[in-house]
């Protein structure tokens, strides 16, 4: 605890410590794109003649506060020509920057003396942006472009191959991943059990990842953050974009209502197997009518009050649908699942120095299955709501500390596998749906401070309050299961509050120009937790909260790294080392059985335990150029202990991974053709085998070894891609085919393994075989693109 | 007045059963039929060998207790003879002492050869009869190891009425409803078995097979029930079925005579037996995590003794 009293002492003492008695000038604005008006969040200045320099924020706000004097300020962003003006500092001045893109087609060779200093400059570690502009090049499948898949091609990152929807960062677990859309938390970022991302990218500007020394302005989850920014809407003039793909089409709409001021973009996309199959499914089948289709919807609204205020209305509506019926049995299902996501979003600039952004915030994941079967009528549903408020504010006291505080509040409301149902025969009294409801409020304070002109620190406190409330009905439960007390809270009930400070801190120490050390230290808490009896996450996997049951989950993180820029910055490479041990992880019991909701609580059938992380990560970048792309190399461990599995001892996390590779390229030929390739390598997936056989009343039971002691064949694959552009270059409509080539040399890769039995006993032809099942082989795909 | 519950549990599987179907369709359209399957050798690790404890009380009836061992995963079972004991003999315990005492009556069972069961070679005595309300202690002695295990039989509590009904379109095919008014206590556990007219044993219906009254604690219920298979699929072919067979397969058909076997049974026997049915059940699904079996054996042996307070009852499919 004195530690935390000396960080906030720290962070409250340094303006003053450093603020200097002579007059300071403050240059400010925003940096956008000349041709959309888009802010470019990330984009890095500096001025030339002392090397003081600052990175605009999300909205593209920057500030600096230097000595009076004349200055040349230079303004760079990946892709995008350099800017750069002298300035007349005397006094403070206002500069609105636009970036004109790099045009590939117009022939432009980039010569520029950009310097992308990021990498080594910035305290931020384990950190990654993404362009969508970069992600689109790559090969993928099905023609659909999937920010999560490439995300996987990180270091540190992992998927669990295909048809998985978790993300794995670090040893951390699915659910341990802050996934923010405009800033508002995605319960379920995956369609068709990960197949695909819930985000278009066609509305999605950038992605940033931070995987270690997460900032304090972030929090509830022990592993990552995933901020992902919808495009806000050409503000210059009106864009159609689309696409058409193999399984799915795109529309995007975006423009200003009025110029300058208020810009929309609308954007959508649906698959179509099921109106493809349509035909083929015969009328008599008795499945006719039963299919499965998936939609988004983005829609952004961005209005300019003034130079000082801007209002932004964004939200993201999605839906998985399957459709089933069986007219023999009567049987009939509507099974959907999606994620509804609403912010609001206000930009004020208070002064010069201080930016703020307020958000009020709306979510809602909904798993429901509608069953219909002899005029009796049943509904499964689980999901999870929140709506929230917060507000973040930039402060630039003097060049050399970015200040930034806020607070923020979110109510949760969960409902774990609920049943209600309705008969027309029977008086009927359905359960009441079972909710959880808990509140979560927490303000932190950062600064990004110039401790010399070598030694940058980011110092950083948060501190969260968690109640967890009523309306509830807890029912106290033996060792057998048995109910032995049953508690009523009432609505708004304090059951149980937790209060836990998380303190952040980054370092990172200039060696020369073009070379860096750093080291972070996180600690984290989350509240709220994925709880699936699945080996995969699925969509029926429940949110749970915190309860007097359930204690947060709580993680630190230690990490170190060296960081190297070569040839003019054209090459960034880093080495980072990490160790992260967590506590309170949470696991079914062994038999649990989570479908009994009815006088019984979920969480009875939790067990925590401990979990450790640690690991390598390579990092090889290319940004600039006509050859672009990277190499990733991870050597990572993670294992968990749990009193109450595996006998107590301590087994390898289901996503623990030795090696993990990727290799991304791309190459532009001309300026109408461009090539790139994918090629991923990783050790197998972790699966618990079984030993031995018995029978009990004339069953088969199976007794497993040691939980996740084996491992699958190892996971590899060569994705190719080139995109040819149609149209020349002055035309106004622009349009490029895409042909993509998934898994090239077709590699089988395990996606699980099955024993199947055949024959029966009594004729002694009983058998098991172990069968490995792959998903996907060579499949290419051609993908038109079009944009007006 | 009461409400009639259609039971819930029951619901929850008919959402499960239907689901998981409906998730793997989704995985089978999804990889167009492009998916590709191949026969794998896994070499498994070597396993403990261990006693196998699958003992019954039924009320009425004396203790049943088959002893058998566990076997490597890949054992050939192919080509063995389950009508000849020889054949199995490798499988099973046989020169183990077992006995039965209630407190005051202690019954050493014996080996009896009855090939109506599968192993058909079990312990069984004559001196001890299970009655309600009483507990018992199961004692083996084999090969120089003690194993016990207690269990109670519930008072039994009996069913209203059966009442069988046509499914959808289906006229004469459909399953049957039991009736029944749980006792006004909480804590009462039911297993239900049945079988159809011509066959000797009962066996349990579709997993789970066990219901905890929690859920309807003191309430009159109406709990709809299918036909399980003669045998488990270890022994039945069930591509052998004529496609009557297939369609009509799981219904109750109109003219059956419906047995049902209601029984009462206590906590740790739910337990173990709500966890040997999902481990038989989940043991061939990739994607479930393993479950364990809640053995109530000291000991180190595998499975469980289980009394019932059995209530029996039959109808007519009309």
């Amino acid at each position: 605890m004195r530690n935390l009293v000396w960080y906030g002492i720290l962070i409250l003492a340094a303006p003053s410590v450093c603020g200097q008695p002579t007059k300071k000038t403050t240059l400010s604005g925003y940096v956008k794109d000349a041709a959309s008006g888009e802010a470019l969040l990330g984009a890095s200045l500096y001025l030339k003649e002392n090397l003081k320099g600052t990175t605009a924020n999300t909205y593209g706000f920057y500030s600096l506060t230097v000595e009076p004097g004349q200055y040349t300020l230079v303004c760079s962003f990946i892709g995008y020509e350099n800017f750069s003006q002298s300035v007349d500092l005397t006094q403070d001045k206002t500069l609105n920057i636009e970036l004109r893109r790099l045009s590939v087609q117009a022939g432009v060779v980039e010569v520029t003396d950009e310097r992308n200093k990021q990498n080594t400059e910035s305290t931020r570690m384990g950190t990654v942006e993404l362009q969508m502009e970069d992600v689109k090049k790559l090969p993928v499948l099905f023609g659909e472009v999937d920010i999560l898949k490439t995300l996987t091609l990180l270091p540190g990152v992992q998927s669990s191959g295909e048809g998985n929807s978790g993300l794995y960062v670090r040893g951390g677990g699915p659910d341990q991943n802050l996934i923010l859309l405009d800033g508002a938390t995605v319960y379920n970022a995956s369609h068709l059990f990960g197949f695909f991302s819930v985000f278009n990218s066609d509305a999605i500007k950038s992605v940033n990842l931070v995987k270690a020394g997460m900032p304090a302005q972030y929090g509830g989850r022990l592993s990552s953050v995933l901020d992902i920014t919808m495009k806000e809407g050409n503000m210059k003039r009106w864009e159609v974009e689309g696409g058409l793909g193999a399984i799915a089409s795109r529309l995007t709409v975006q423009g200003p209502v009025i110029k300058n001021k208020l810009a929309v973009i609308a954007s959508g996309r649906r698959t179509y197997f099921d109106v493809i199959a349509r035909p083929f499914i015969s009328k008599n089948s008795p499945l006719r009518g039963s299919g499965y289709y998936f939609y988004d919807f983005n829609a952004k609204i961005n209005y300019r009050i003034s130079d000082k205020d801007r209002l932004f209305l964004s939200g993201y509506f999605g839906r998985d649908v399957f459709t089933f019926k069986n007219r023999e049995t009567a049987f009939s299902a509507v099974n959907f699942w999606g994620n509804a996501t609403t912010t609001l979003r206000w930009n004020h600039q208070y002064s010069k120095k201080l930016f703020s952004n307020v958000t009020a915030l709306f979510t809602d994941y909904k798993f429901q299955f509608d069953g219909d079967q002899n005029n009796f009528r049943f509904k499964l549903f689980s999901g999870v709501r929140d709506y929230g408020l917060k507000a973040d504010f930039n402060y630039y006291p003097v060049s050399g500390h970015e200040i930034r505080f806020g607070a923020e509040y979110l109510n949760h409301r969960f409902e774990p596998s609920n049943v209600t149902f309705a008969s027309q025969i029977l008086d009927v009294k359905p359960p009441e749906p079972i909710r959880y409801h808990s509140n979560e409020a927490s303000v932190y304070i950062s600064d990004d401070w110039d401790a010399t002109r070598r030694l940058r620190l980011n110092l950083g406190l948060r501190a969260t309050f968690y109640a967890f409330n009523g309306r509830f009905v807890r029912y106290v439960k033996d060792a057998l299961g048995a109910t032995v007390d049953t508690l009523y809270y009432g609505r708004g009930a304090l059951i149980k509050p937790y209060f836990r400070p998380e303190p952040r801190l980054a370092a990172r120490f200039l060696i020369h120009e073009n070379a860096s050390v750093k080291a972070s230290y996180t600690m984290n808490w989350q509240y709220i937790q994925l709880a699936s009896r699945a080996t995969i996450s699925l969509p029926f996997d429940v949110w749970l909260p915190t309860t007097e049951y359930v204690v947060p989950q709580f993680s630190q993180q230690v990490a170190v790294g060296y960081y190297q820029n070569f040839w003019e910055d054209m090459l960034e490479a880093s080495v980072e080392a990490y160790y992260k041990p967590m506590r309170n992880l949470i696991e079914f019991q062994d038999g649990a059985d989570p479908a009994q909701t009815l006088n019984s609580n979920i969480d009875n059938t939790l067990v925590q335990g401990k979990g450790k992380a640690w690991g390598v990560e390579f990092f090889l970048r290319k940004s600039r150029g006509k050859w672009n792309g990277w190499i990733g190399y991870t050597l990572a461990w993670t294992n968990r202990t749990f009193p109450q599995l595996n006998e107590g001892r301590t087994f390898w996390a289901k996503y623990d991974r030795r090696h993990d590779l990727s290799v991304v390229a791309s190459y532009d030929i001309t300026p109408r053709w461009n090539v790139s390739a994918v090629f991923v390598f990783a050790t197998g997936n972790t699966l618990t085998l079984p030993v031995n056989l018995y029978f009990l009343e004339e069953r088969l039971v199976t007794e497993f070894a040691e939980r996740n002691s084996y491992r699958f064949a190892p996971y590899h694959r060569l994705d190719l891609a080139a995109t040819y552009v149609l149209s020349k270059p002055q035309k106004k409509f622009h349009s490029s085919l895409t042909l993509s080539i998934y898994n090239v040399y077709s590699r089988l890769n395990p996606f699980f393994i099955y024993y199947n039995a055949s024959g029966n006993l009594t004729e002694g032809t009983f058998r098991l075989q172990a069968r490995q099942v792959s998903l996907f082989p060579i499949i290419p795909t051609i993908t038109w693109n079009f944009k007006y | 007045m009461r409400h009639i519950i259609k039971f819930y549990l029951n619901l929850q599987n008919i959402c499960q059963s239907h689901i998981a179907p409906l998730m793997a369709s989704a995985m089978v359209i999804l990889a167009l039929a492009q998916s590709c399957e191949k026969d794998i050798t896994v070499d498994l690790p070597k396993g403990e060998k261990k006693l196998v404890v699958d003992g019954r009380l039924f009320s009425g009836e004396p203790p049943r207790v088959w002893l058998t061992f566990n076997f490597p995963f890949f054992t050939p079972l192919q080509g063995l003879d389950i009508s000849d004991p020889n054949a199995w003999s490798e499988f099973l315990a046989l020169d183990a002492q077992v006995k039965v005492s209630d407190g005051s009556l202690t019954d050493h069972l014996t080996l009896t050869l009855d090939n109506t069961y599968f192993p058909p070679v079990y312990y069984t005595g004559d001196t001890l009869i299970g009655v309600p309300g009483k507990t018992y202690t199961l004692t083996i002695i084999h090969q120089g190891r003690t194993y016990t295990a207690m269990t109670s039989i519930p008072p039994i509590v009996a069913l209203d009425s059966l009442r069988w009904q046509p499914e959808g379109q289906l006229d004469s095919l459909g399953p049957c409803n039991l009736y029944f008014t749980d006792p006004p206590a909480s804590g009462n556990i039911y297993r239900l078995f049945c079988k159809r007219q011509g066959y000797v044993h009962y066996r349990p219906i579709f997993d789970p097979s066990v219901l905890d009254d929690q859920s309807f604690n003191g309430q009159k219920i109406e709990f709809p029930f299918y036909r399980p298979d003669p045998k488990n699929f270890v022994f039945f072919n069930s591509d052998t079925l004529t496609e009557q067979e297939r369609r009509e397969r799981f219904y109750w058909k109109r003219g059956d005579s419906i047995y049902v076997r209601f029984c009462s049974i206590d906590r740790v026997s739910y337990e173990y037996l709500r966890t040997f049915e999902d481990a038989a059940n989940t043991s061939g699904n990739p994607f479930s995590n393993p479950s364990t079996v809640k053995s109530n054996i000291t000991g180190g042996a595998l499975g469980g003794w289980v009394g019932y307070g059995a209530f029996d009852i039959w109808t007519l499919a009309q």
